[in-house]
């Protein structure tokens, strides 16, 4: 799927496609750019950028109120 | 959402027995369903329909089991267990994992259930930990539902597409979600059990165990009915012989080949310490 949440890290496109959520290791996930044809991996933990098919109440994850 | 309203708690020191004991078993039951969820993960890191998915496998094993150490850590420090023991010397019947971990998985189906129906059921629970006034418990809870988001959404594409495959394909997935469902159910327990009740009586999870459960049973139908999946009526579980110490209605347990593996019997020789 087109993921232009992932600019490609070596010319910038934004025409880059995610090949697998799970990668060489936990943190990544794996894109390839149609623009270059380079294959890169993206860091995934914290991103809330990228769209996951998820319940609605997996996605909040702004409430948390802060630890004293 | 709610938040905290209730005194936070830095160790188990403020908690009362009632209390202490009724997280500590239920850490224990989340930290024994993460090893199990991890062993099942790692054998089906070969045999998968596409490679991608023995990748991805390799990487829930390796979340699932993280996440057991993270467990470890707490069940150490604050209740003074030692998880190696907690492996090595329990009976397969006081391992309160589910119950659709108990023995090896009936195919790529059963694996696409496990992720779909247990894995998230579990995540469901830590959700409802995420505001724990129990300090040491929801400083651990966003790293874990950091990445189990990434399996909810790893398990829920292996549903679609393993739905679209075809009618046999379908069926078969329909039954097998079935299956995992009631054990989820069996897991949680049933309505108003005691330790439930002190743990959101003091804040340490914000959601009861039957309302996480309703949750879980409303995706899954939500999602079955999007791809066409037939889900088995959910049948009435009697939880007259049930017990927190490990969640299951009945005997049950681990059974000993997964056991023998997961302490490593052939490899005695090799062990440290």
């Amino acid at each position: 799927m087109t993921d232009p949440t992932k600019p490609c890290p070596f010319c910038n496109s934004s025409s880059t496609v995610r090949l697998a959520d799970f990668s060489t290791s936990l943190m990544v996930s794996l894109h390839y750019c149609e623009r270059c044809k380079t294959t890169f991996e993206a860091i995934k933990w914290g991103d809330t950028s990228t769209p996951l098919d998820l319940p609605g109440f997996l996605t909040d994850r702004s409430s948390r109120p802060p630890l004293h | 959402m709610s938040t905290v309203t209730t005194a936070e708690h830095e160790t188990t020191a403020s908690l009362d027995e009632a209390t202490k004991a009724a997280l500590h078993r239920l850490l224990r039951a989340v930290a024994d369903t993460k090893l199990l969820l991890g062993y099942h993960y790692g054998e089906w890191t070969f045999g998968t329909p596409v490679l991608e998915a023995a990748v991805a496998n390799c990487s829930l094993a390796q979340s699932e089991l993280g996440h057991l150490r993270l467990l470890d850590g707490i069940l150490k420090k604050h209740f003074g267990d030692d998880p190696d023991a907690l492996l090595a010397d329990r009976a397969p019947e006081a391992f309160a994992n589910v119950r659709y971990l108990d023995q090896d998985l009936p195919g790529w189906t059963g694996c696409v259930a496990m992720t779909a129906v247990v894995d998230f059921a579990i995540t469901g629970l830590l959700d409802a930990l995420r505001n724990s006034a129990f300090r040491p418990v929801r400083q651990s809870i966003d790293k874990m539902l950091d990445e189990e988001r990434y399996h909810v959404h790893h398990g829920r594409g292996w549903l679609r597409t393993w739905a679209a495959r075809g009618d046999e394909e379908r069926a078969a997935l329909g039954a097998q979600v079935g299956v995992a469902l009631a054990h989820v159910a069996e897991w949680f327990g049933p309505t108003g059990e005691a330790d439930d009740q002190a743990l959101v009586a003091a804040g340490i999870k914000t959601r009861t165990n039957s309302d996480i459960l309703q949750t879980v049973q409303a995706e899954m139908s939500s999602l079955a009915a999007d791809i066409g999946l037939s889900l088995p009526e959910a049948e009435t579980v009697d939880f007259g012989a049930w017990t927190p110490a490990n969640r299951r209605v009945g005997s049950g347990g681990p059974e000993a080949e997964i056991l023998s593996h997961l302490r490593g019997d052939r490899n005695d020789l090799f062990k440290l310490g």
